[in-house]
C-alpha cells in the first residue's frame, strides 16, 4: 500500500526528534567546542570556537575525574547487585504458588514507580547520623553509629543503595517473565537425569536467561549512568565532592556557574561512554552466541 | 516443606525490607511533632494527626505543584501515546519511501541520553519565551523514540492481511488508523501510556531547569526546594513524599496487568 499517509503519519514524532533530540544533541556536541560562559551570555559577540580545549580543560580537571570515578563507582557496584537481586527475587516468585505471585511482584516493584527525589527524603531518615533508624539498629546490637551521608565512603556505598532497592524491581519483573518461557520440560529431563537444583539453575536458568540479564545490564547501566537526584538530594554532591556524579557535576558547571562550554564537553563525555557500554554489551552478546 | 518455608520466609523478608522506606515515611507524615523529633521516630504514629499534610498542602501549596504535575503529565501522555502510536504503525505497516532511514534515526535517538540535552534546550525554549511555560515540559518528552520502537516492534507481529482487509473495503489511512490499528494496539498504548505517565509525574531535573518560577513547578522540583529550606521539619516532608509518592502507587496498584506488560515488551522488543 503506497500513499502520502506514511510520511503523514511518521511526520509529527520525527519533527519532535528532531527539534527536542536531533538539534539538541548537535547543539551540545557543537557548544563543547565553544567558550560559551557567562560573558558570552552577556554578549555573543565575545562567542569563539575553541576546538577541544573544553576537553583538555576537564582531563586536567580532579572534579571531572572524581565525577568519573564516582558514577563508575555506581554503575558497577550497584549494576550487578541490581541483577543479582533481579534474578533472585524473579527466580523465587517463579517457585512459589501462584496466588501469592503478584502481591510479593507489586511490593517489589513499588519503588520503580516512585519519585527519586520523594524516596531519597524517606532514605534520608533511615540514613540520618541521629535519629536515622538504620544507626538506632546498629546502637542497639552494640556496633558504633556511623555517618552514613558525612563519610565520603559511607555516602557513596548509601547512595548505591538506594540506587538499588530503587531499580531492582524492574528487573525481577522481566526476568519473571522470561523465567516463564523456559519450558518445564527442561527440568523435567534434568531432574530424570538426577541433576540437583544448583544443576538445574546453572545448566537450564541463567543460560538461557542469559540474553535478558543481557539487555537488563544495559539498560541499568544507562540508567544508573545518568544518576542524579539521589546525590542532588541526599548530599548535594558531598561529602568533598565523593558523590558528585557526572550529571551532577554538569548541572553544577552549567547552571550554578553558567560554563556552559565545559558542561556541554561534560554531556559529550556521558554521551560516548554510554555509547561504548552499548557496544561492548551487543559485543559480549554476539561472542556468547558465537562461543 | 522446608524449602517452602524458606522461599515464603526469606521472600517476606525482602518484601518487608524492600516497603520499608515507603511505609515509614508514610507513617512519619502522621505523627506528630514531638514524636519525630525525639531520637529516632516510632514505627507507628501513637497519635496519627492530618497536621503535617494540612501543613504541606496549605504553607507550601502542594495542591498548586500537584496540579502542575498532573496538567504536565497528562498532556505529555496523550501527546506522546498519539504520536507514537501513528509513527509506530506507519513504519511497522505502511509502505513508503524513506522509511527505513527514519526506523533508523529514531533508533539512534534512543541512544542519545535525554538529560545530556538539558543546556541547549534551555537555550531553544528561552529563545522562544517558553521557559516557565508548560510547553517547555511537554513537548521534548512527546519526543519519545523508545515508545516509537516498541509500538513498531509490536505492530509487526499484526497480519498485514488484517489492515489490506480494511482497506479493500474501501477504508482511508485515517480510518484505517482510528478503526482498525488503534483498538488493535490499545493493550499496547494503555501499557505506554501509564509507563510515560509515571516517567512524566517523577521527572525531575529538566522541570527543575525549565520552571525557574516557582509557581510552574511540578511536585518532585517543588519537593526538592520546599526541602532544601525545611529539611529539619521531618514530618512536613515526610507529608511532601508521601503526598507525591502515593498517586504513583495508587495508578501503579491500579494498571498493574498493562504497566508491566509494557515493562516486559520493553525488554523483549530487542
Amino acid at each position: 500500500m503506497k500513499s502520502i499517509s506514511g510520511p503523514l503519519f511518521v511526520l509529527p514524532a520525527l519533527a519532535l526528534i528532531a527539534l527536542f533530540v536531533l538539534i539538541p544533541f548537535l547543539g551540545v556536541l557543537g557548544l563543547s567546542m565553544t567558550n560559551f560562559d557567562i560573558y558570552v551570555l552577556a554578549s555573543s559577540a565575545n562567542l569563539h570556537f575553541i576546538g577541544g580545549a573544553n576537553y583538555v580543560h576537564l582531563f586536567h580537571d580532579q572534579a571531572a575525574w572524581q565525577a568519573l570515578e564516582t558514577t563508575l563507582t555506581v554503575v558497577l557496584a550497584g549494576v550487578p547487585a541490581t541483577l543479582a537481586l533481579s534474578l533472585i527475587c524473579a527466580l523465587m516468585i517463579e517457585s512459589i504458588a501462584p496466588r501469592w505471585r503478584g502481591l510479593f511482584r507489586t511490593a517489589f516493584f513499588l519503588p520503580v514507580v516512585c519519585s527519586t527525589v520523594a524516596v531519597a527524603i524517606s532514605w534520608r531518615y533511615l540514613l540520618n547520623t541521629h535519629y536515622g533508624l538504620i544507626n538506632h539498629l546498629l546502637v542497639a546490637v552494640d556496633l558504633p553509629a556511623l555517618n552514613w551521608l558525612g563519610s565520603p565512603t559511607l555516602a557513596v556505598i548509601a547512595i548505591t543503595v538506594v540506587v538499588v532497592w530503587k531499580g531492582f524491581g524492574y528487573g525481577m519483573i522481566i526476568l519473571a517473565a522470561a523465567r516463564r518461557e523456559i519450558p518445564e520440560e527442561l527440568y523435567d529431563i534434568a531432574r530424570i537425569e538426577g541433576a540437583g537444583v544448583r544443576q538445574q539453575l546453572l545448566s537450564i536458568t541463567v543460560p538461557i536467561l542469559a540474553p535478558t540479564l543481557g539487555l537488563l545490564a544495559l539498560l541499568d547501566v544507562a540508567g544508573y549512568w545518568q544518576l542524579f537526584a539521589e546525590p542532588y538530594v541526599l548530599t548535594q554532591g558531598g561529602p568533598m565532592g565523593s558523590t558528585m556524579s557526572l550529571l551532577l557535576l554538569m548541572y553544577d558547571r552549567g547552571f550554578r556557574w553558567w560554563r556552559w562550554g565545559v558542561a556541554s564537553a561534560l554531556a559529550m563525555i556521558l554521551t560516548v561512554i554510554m555509547w561504548l557500554f552499548v557496544w561492548l554489551q551487543r559485543h559480549t552478546k554476539t561472542s556468547w552466541r558465537e562461543g | 516443606m522446608a524449602v517452602r518455608t524458606f522461599l515464603y520466609g526469606s521472600l517476606s523478608i525482602l518484601a518487608i525490607l524492600t516497603l520499608f522506606p515507603l511505609l515509614w515515611v508514610t507513617s512519619i507524615a502522621f505523627m506528630r511533632s514531638p514524636e519525630q523529633s525525639a531520637g529516632t521516630p516510632p514505627l507507628w504514629p501513637r497519635h496519627p494527626t492530618l497536621h503535617n499534610i494540612v501543613n504541606i498542602i496549605q504553607r507550601e501549596m502542594l495542591g498548586h505543584y500537584f496540579l502542575n504535575s498532573l496538567i504536565v503529565a497528562v498532556a505529555t501522555t496523550v501527546l506522546s501515546t498519539f504520536v507514537a502510536g501513528l509513527a509506530g504503525y506507519a513504519l511497522a505497516q505502511v509502505r513508503f519511501r524513506g522509511r527505513r532511514i527514519i526506523s533508523w534515526i529514531v533508533l539512534f535517538a534512543v541512544l542519545i541520553p535525554s538529560q545530556a540535552l538539558v543546556l541547549p534546550l534551555f537555550e531553544m525554549f528561552r529563545e522562544v519565551h517558553l521557559i516557565n511555560h508548560y510547553a517547555a515540559l511537554i513537548l521534548p518528552a512527546a519526543a519519545n523514540p523508545v515508545s516509537i520502537v516498541l509500538i513498531q516492534a509490536y505492530m509487526r507481529g499484526i497480519p498485514a492481511e488484517i489492515l489490506d482487509a480494511a482497506r479493500m473495503d474501501g477504508a482511508g489511512e485515517w480510518q484505517t488508523f482510528f478503526y482498525v490499528v488503534v483498538p488493535m494496539m490499545a493493550p499496547m498504548l494503555a501499557a505506554l501510556a501509564v509507563l510515560t505517565f509515571v516517567v512524566s509525574w517523577n521527572d525531575f531535573m529538566w522541570p527543575m531547569i525549565a520552571m525557574q518560577k516557582a509557581s510552574m513547578q511540578t511536585l518532585p522540583v517543588a519537593l526538592a526546594s520546599i526541602d532544601r529550606e525545611h529539611y529539619q521539619e521531618i514530618g512536613l516532608m515526610a507529608a511532601g513524599a508521601t503526598v507525591t509518592i502515593l498517586p504513583m502507587m495508587a495508578i501503579f496498584v491500579a494498571s498493574q496487568r498493562y504497566y508491566l506488560r509494557s515493562v516486559v515488551a520493553g525488554s523483549l522488543a530487542d
